[in-house]
């Protein structure tokens, strides 16, 4: 049973990734990212091993921090700073996807490569796909605050790959939801509301303004 | 272990109160005592195991990748940490003293708050065990270092000064991590016991490896060429900084040399020429430099390098008598290493400490425009002269004993009977480098405490409180008691030279009976010496109570209408013999009709890094138009990056 559920959640993860890619408004990628931040926390419960004390904090910090407080923070800031609520690609969602597919099928050539360990479930190809579509988002989006949502995909990716490691380095997993916190007020704080007092836009293209001449 | 690390506990709370007390009194004494205390405290181990105490070690697993953190505490730890604690105590008490004249209370805070970090972290590269540890420690040391150096901001010069010191520092522990990459590959995990066992590493007779140690760990001894940092960073930074830096700071780099040929086993012939080589390079040429500045702490910082020299001279000959099969000839050398190592922290320290004395009340570091201060700081004026006495080498200070141990050991090379004798060449460079310093340090004290005060600057000196006098005092009684009592001293450091050079406590023991007798004959001359002085100082006394003394300018001859510029200056006294080294000073001489001075220009810095930097600058200049300045671009080359990795990963076997 909790092998199939496992599966199941996976490919769930997968799919709102590709939501991600895919979504024209602000709200719906925060939609769900903390979707994907959700299932993320519900995750470690299922997975081989048993209900401990130590995995049930785990879930609910994760589901806690990920799928409540940072997509919070994602609402309020687009509120407070009036941003416009389309995410203005780079590169069209088109192309977006065909990267995402691309990246997708990356993933399971890079774990067929890998040890025998890693092969038998969805797990690897899962975090490494996830990952790759973190950075095509970081790349390919101009808006700081979905770029954060980008980085925040791309920190999934890590935790996801991380649970494979969760019960010999338990440490480094929840090192990583701390990284979650630190990085959503940081981002929060510095980026979104700097760009938008000093440049009065969010958008990241912006920066250049910063660059040495 | 559990003192020691109590101890730097103990030094990082003074740390963070200092941050916290808001009175300012109250402050400083809670510093000041807290260092010392943790100091005292930290040093209690150090003491046990030079006494013959087994070594500690410690392991901790700290779950972080790079393995166990190992903390051990060996007779080569013991000695440096010994000298790490005890200058950084002085210098904590000096320090607070110092930073409270002058600057403001924000500024002082944070000195002494990084000081006492500083401290921490070096006690921590003494005793750290583990790659990973170690090299932490050693770059905490230069942000600290690097902080504490750039502490007067404000100013171009020191900021010029920062900049050069961080940019070489890194450089060499840049280097550092290749030498250790290439070390601990292969090796059981990282800590330094596995690195021994790991010789195999070592490809082609350890030759990257040395010469990567030597660069590596050089650019923070500051041999010649690799000194250029050394003296700008010394005089920009606060003078408890610079007497740190030049006292303990650099000898992280003898420290680590010492480390890599005591882990990495007995070393080939050719490392210990070249670092026998070097070292009398930088004994001479920096005694040469330091003859041509004028600005007292230029001048210390230059006799630093000279003073590296000679602890290379020292290591070079540990390392060509385990070459050659001499364990004698290894024990002396690198237990005359050490002790000049030890020595040089004590009297250099004091030397900075009375410098920045005088520093504070003259507020010029230009010896031309100073003079006539032995009246007027009186007690400074004899800390000095003993700093001076001990750097210069002559009986009956602590400076003599170490570099008559280093005289031992090149006369003992001498006396063998293959390549090794060539050695002995180096005894008429030391003898040049002691002669040179003997005419160094009658200058700097004489144009700086003798004469009449050469402008208006040293008129309103006067002595220094006691918190920054009692240091000095501390340090300058340190120096006679080595000096006076060789016999006690010289024995363990001989145990110490037999640990590096992996030889038995047999072979020490053979050593000290060998130097033995000549060692109390050093101090019965030291002895004699001081009771001749002190019979001499009696005799004037007594002979002057029956007579009127009259008062006249100093040097007047009993001429009544002289001027403060009838005097030597500095130039002029260091005129002949730097005339005698012209194309070596690269000093520049300004003649008029009135006038003549010179100033010392850094060869190495102008003539050689400065070019080479301004090229690297030109050709980087290429690579702007990747500085596009878009996040997008710079996160696409992160992902482009790793993608090559991973793809080199996957293409090599």
């Amino acid at each position: 049973m909790t092998h199939s559920t496992l599966q199941l959640l996976l490919l769930l993860i997968v799919l709102t990734d590709f939501a991600v890619l895919g979504s024209s408004r602000l709200s719906a990628c925060i939609r769900w990212i903390a979707l994907q931040g959700a299932v993320l926390g519900i995750l470690p419960l299922v997975t081989e091993g048993g209900l401990t004390i130590h995995v049930v904090a785990l879930a609910i910090g994760t589901i806690f921090v990920k799928a409540f407080v940072l997509p919070g923070f994602l609402r309020w800031a687009i509120r407070e700073a009036a941003i416009r609520r389309e995410v203005e690609p780079l590169v069209g969602y088109m192309g977006s996807m065909l990267l995402g597919a691309a990246a997708l099928g990356a993933a399971f050539a890079v774990t067929s490569t890998m040890p025998e360990s890693a092969r038998g479930s969805l797990v690897v190809p899962v975090a490494l796909v996830t990952v790759m579509i973190g950075m095509v988002i970081l790349i390919t989006r101009a808006k700081a605050v979905i770029q954060v949502v980008g980085y925040m995909m791309l920190e999934n990716g890590i935790y996801i790959f991380g649970l494979t490691l969760a019960r010999r380095v338990p440490f480094l997993v929840e090192a990583g939801v701390l990284l979650d916190v630190f990085v959503g007020v940081f981002i929060m704080g510095i980026v979104v509301f700097h760009i938008n007092r000093e440049f009065d836009s969010i958008s990241a293209s912006k920066l250049t303004e910063l660059r040495e001449s | 272990m559990i003192l020691f690390l109590s101890g730097l506990a103990i030094i990082l709370i003074s740390a963070v109160a200092v941050l916290v007390i808001r009175d300012e009194v109250i402050r400083d004494r809670f510093f000041a005592t807290f260092v010392v205390a943790g100091s005292a405290l930290a040093s209690i181990p150090a003491f046990r195991i030079l006494g013959g105490a087994a070594s500690e070690i410690t392991r901790w697993h700290s779950g972080m990748p790079g393995g166990d953190w190992v903390i051990g505490i060996d007779p080569l730890s013991a000695v440096f940490l010994l000298a790490v604690l005890v200058v950084g105590a002085a210098n904590a008490v000096y320090g607070v003293a110092y930073m409270r004249v002058g600057s403001d209370a924000r500024l002082s805070r944070q000195a002494s708050a990084t000081y006492a970090a500083l401290v921490t972290v070096l006690a921590l590269v003494v005793t750290a065990q583990s790659v990973v540890l170690f090299l932490c420690a050693w770059e905490l040391m230069a942000i600290s270092s690097f902080l504490l150096v750039m502490t007067n901001h404000q100013e171009t010069q020191v900021r010029r000064a920062g900049f050069i010191y961080i940019v070489a520092t890194h450089t060499g522990t840049l280097l550092l991590f290749v030498m250790f990459a290439i070390w601990s590959n292969g090796a059981a995990d990282w800590s330094f016991a596995s690195l021994a066992a790991n010789r195999p590493a070592l490809m082609w007779g350890g030759g990257p490896l040395f010469l990567l140690a030597l660069a590596g760990f050089g650019m923070k001894a500051g041999f010649v060429p690799l000194h250029f940092w050394l003296p700008p960073a010394h005089a920009a930074s606060p003078s408890h900084v610079s007497a740190v830096m030049s006292g303990i700071l650099i000898k992280m780099g003898i420290y680590g040399m010492l480390r890599v040929v005591m882990l990495a086993g007995p070393p080939p012939a050719w490392w210990g020429w070249t670092v026998l080589a070097l070292g009398a390079l930088s004994a001479v040429l920096g005694v040469l430099w330091a003859l041509a500045q004028h600005d007292i702490k230029r001048l210390l910082a230059y006799h630093s390098v000279e003073n590296i020299g000679i602890i290379m001279i020292g290591m070079g000959l540990g390392t060509l008598g385990t070459a050659y099969g001499h364990p004698m000839l290894a024990i002396l050398g690198y237990g005359a290493a050490v002790l000049h190592t030890v020595n040089h922290a004590l009297f250099k320290a004091l030397l900075f400490m009375s410098a920045g004395a005088v520093y504070r009340m003259t507020g010029t570091r230009n010896i031309e425009e100073m003079g006539g201060l032995a009246r007027r700081m009186p007690v400074t004026f004899a800390a000095f002269l003993i700093g001076s006495v001990a750097i210069i080498g002559v009986p009956p200070l602590n400076g003599f004993v170490s570099e008559w141990l280093v005289y031992q050991g090149l006369f003992r090379a001498g006396y063998s009977s293959d390549a090794a004798r060539i050695a002995l060449l180096a005894a008429p460079v030391l003898a040049l480098a002691g002669g040179l310093a003997l005419a160094c340090f009658a200058k700097a004290a004489g144009v700086m405490f003798l004469g009449n005060p050469r402008s208006d600057k040293p008129l309103a000196a006067r002595e220094v409180g006691a918190a920054m006098l009692v240091p000095q005092l501390a340090l300058a009684a340190a120096c006679v008691a080595i000096g006076l009592l060789p016999m006690l001293v010289v024995g363990p450091f001989l145990f110490i030279g037999a640990t590096i050079a992996g030889e038995q406590r047999s072979q020490a023991l053979e050593a000290w009976s060998y130097v033995s007798p000549a060692a109390q004959n050093v101090a019965l001359f030291a002895v004699v010496l001081l009771l001749v002085a002190a019979a001499i100082w009696a005799g004037r006394r007594f002979v002057l109570n029956r007579r009127s003394v009259r008062g006249d300018a100093t040097w007047g001859c009993g001429y009544g209408a002289t001027t403060p510029r009838m005097q030597y200056t500095a130039s002029s006294f260091a005129a002949p013999l730097l005339a005698v080294f012209e194309p070596l000073t690269g000093v520049q001489e300004h003649r008029g009709a009135t006038v003549f001075h010179s100033t010392g220009r850094d060869l190495v810095l102008d003539r050689i890094v400065s070019p080479l930097w301004a090229r690297i600058q030109r050709s980087a200049l290429r690579l702007r138009p990747i500085q596009d300045g878009r996040l997008h671009f710079y996160l696409l080359y992160v992902v482009a990056s790793v993608v090559i990795c991973l793809a080199y990963l996957v293409i090599a076997p």
